[in-house]
């Protein structure tokens, strides 16, 4: 597992490094669960995606799709189950469904941005982007 | 004389040539007092503004202004129609974010000793909040009507009256169709309609604490102490969501029409391209979506009313006063070197303001002027301005609201210990909130006074002032 800083500016400032891309992925999740919902998240089902950019607007994507996915069917992610770069980027996704007995929403997100977009690829990975809040 | 200097009171030029790239100058009004909040990178992004092609007149800065993604909030630019550009980033992520004033027939006195009464009737009625749903869930059909009616649509399913419509910018329906709106963001609206949101959108009552212009406010029915209503949202997930899908698409036409960016969230494609033509109307659907969302609140807002303070519909008489976008791209005729141009003139946090005699303008106000509603932050005033003359140089444009100066991150830490509830109730303002982090994040201390930005604007002209407002019961998400 990698390492993320959420900073809290106008609007929000993500931080994440790890040694994979498997493991970024899954503490972008980590970052955007911690600003969006309080409650624990646990793998009850599991989604498919394709993205059709690569390094470093992928990134923007996919935190785009978590998004999505929580506001269109209240999915919250835990994890990447799997993982494959093949021309285009597909990934499978494993979480739960947002329940009000166990979970509360923090905040609303509106979209992750290409804004001062990082993205580092030596001795592991590193991104950082902006999300508006 | 220095390619960036202070030409007056009111007003700072950056000339055309101050940096590589530039097309065109860059204004930022702004006085002296407010200057220590200009921050560089605002400056640099009002900057970049000009460096994109056909750029007709200055990028022009509002005194409210700071930085955004690629284009500043404050931030006015103009393009000519036939050879100029369109960019998703210039018009901001909440698609017609705007503000809806109603006025009254109540008294300051009517509220008096039931405003934490109304205060909660509010919060319970209005959908609001972090993830909130509406009670409204729209059929495929019904939801291309909205895209496509607007306000009207919400009319015609008896949110409010067909009174509202004249007095919305725009009429509150753009004409566009819905063909490239995005599946991702028709679901991610569905169930979002009739809500407020969070962060820095609310709903407040205020009463009129000072008329600056008794003759106008005599004319209009306007007097000290009379309630209004103000609702500060916008397009909720359908907007934010078809300004990403397309934030996408415009940076790979940027590419294709080989259009140099300063900042990727400037992205721009030619007005008259297809990627320009399917984003202008997928932003026109969503300022639709809008107008509808801030229709259906007022009709909400009205019945709340109705209901706790057991009048009729006649006797409260809460009447839309105006309704403006402060976030849209829009299709407008100015006179640029003594000609008329039609042009494509991008608000990102600035409202329109056009001056008296405007065809455009309701028949009440075209002696007037445009009423441009100014809201603060929660704790002081807000304002209602009208277009002046002087918005002939800004394309018909003002500011939109007070402008952050501290981030959110340092407002939370210093009101730590504070209660602010406590505070607002003690001067007279009751607040509910979704949110303990909203009401931190939003204290007073983290604005500018909005009084020294509406100062700036009627120094320069560009709009007058007409009546302050205080604020009583405020509801956020």
């Amino acid at each position: 597992m990698g390492n993320y800083k959420v900073d809290i500016v106008n609007d929000i400032e993500i931080e994440v490094s790890a040694l994979s891309v498997v493991d970024l992925l899954n503490t972008l999740i980590s970052a955007f669960n911690s600003i969006l919902i309080e409650g624990k998240r646990f793998r009850d089902c599991e989604k498919e995606l394709e993205f059709e950019n690569d390094f470093p607007d992928f990134f923007v994507d996919f935190f785009n799709e978590l998004i999505y996915l929580f506001e269109t069917e209240g999915f919250i992610a835990h994890s990447v189950c799997d993982f494959s770069k093949n021309g285009k980027i597909k990934l499978k996704l494993s979480g739960m469904i947002f329940d009000n007995q166990k979970h509360k929403v923090k905040r609303v997100l509106k979209s992750a941005t290409y804004h001062n977009l990082e993205f580092r690829n030596d001795n592991g990975y590193y991104v950082k982007m902006i999300i508006d809040i | 004389m220095s390619s960036m200097y202070r030409e007056n009171e009111y007003k700072i030029v950056i000339k055309k040539g101050y940096r590589e790239g530039m097309r065109s100058d860059a204004v930022i009004y702004v006085n002296k007092n407010l200057e220590r909040f200009l921050e560089k990178e605002a400056i640099n992004q009002i900057i970049n503004v000009t460096t994109l092609p056909s750029i007709v007149g200055p990028a022009i800065a509002m005194p409210d202004i700071h930085k955004g993604y690629g284009f500043p909030i404050g931030g006015v630019a103009a393009f000519d129609v036939d050879g100029g550009v369109i960019s998703p980033g210039s018009v901001g992520y909440d698609i017609n974010c705007g503000v809806r004033l109603c006025s009254t027939a109540l008294k300051k006195d009517d509220i008096k000793g039931r405003e934490k009464e109304l205060v909660r009737a509010l919060y319970d009625n209005v959908p609001l909040g972090v993830g909130s749903q509406g009670n409204i869930y729209l059929s495929d059909s019904e939801y291309r009507e909205v895209l496509l009616k607007g306000a009207r649509w919400a009319v015609e399913k008896e949110y409010g009256s067909e009174d509202d419509l004249e007095n919305i910018e725009s009429n509150g329906c753009i004409k566009t169709n819905a063909d490239s709106v995005t599946k991702k963001a028709i679901e991610r609206g569905r169930s979002q309609l009739g809500t407020l949101g969070s962060g820095n959108h609310f709903l407040e009552v205020s009463f009129v604490d000072e008329i600056f212009d008794y003759e106008i406010a005599e004319k209009l029915g306007f007097f000290k102490g009379q309630i209004f209503v103000m609702i500060h949202t916008g397009s909720r997930g359908f907007g934010h969501q078809i300004c990403s899908d397309y934030v996408n698409i415009i940076l790979k036409a940027s590419q294709k029409y080989g259009i140099k960016l300063y900042d990727r969230e400037l992205a721009a494609a030619p007005f008259k391209s297809d990627e320009g033509q399917r984003y202008f109307y997928a932003m026109n659907a969503s300022a639709n979506y809008a107008f509808a969302n801030r229709q259906i609140l007022k009709s909400i807002v009205e019945k709340t009313f109705l209901k706790f303070f057991k009048i009729s519909k006649e006797m409260l008489s809460m009447n839309t006063v105006y309704d403006v976008a402060h976030n849209i791209a829009k299709i407008e005729k100015h006179i640029v070197d003594g000609k008329e141009k039609t042009l494509i003139v991008h608000r990102k946090g600035a409202t329109r303001a056009f001056s008296k005699n405007c065809n455009e303008l309701p028949l009440k106000y075209r002696d007037f002027g445009q009423p441009v509603i100014i809201p603060g932050d929660m704790g002081r005033f807000s304002y209602l301005l009208l277009g002046s003359d002087g918005s002939k140089e800004t394309f018909g444009s003002s500011c939109h609201g007070a402008g952050r100066v501290l981030s959110r991150t340092k407002a939370i830490e210093n009101t730590k210990g504070r209660d602010i509830r406590k505070e607002l109730e003690e001067s007279g303002i009751y607040l509910l909130a979704g949110s303990r982090d909203t009401i931190y994040e939003e204290v007073s201390d983290a604005y500018k006074d909005v009084s020294d930005v509406v100062e700036v604007v009627c120094g320069a002209g560009i709009s007058k002032k007409l009546l302050r407002f205080k604020p009583i019961c405020v509801i956020k998400g």
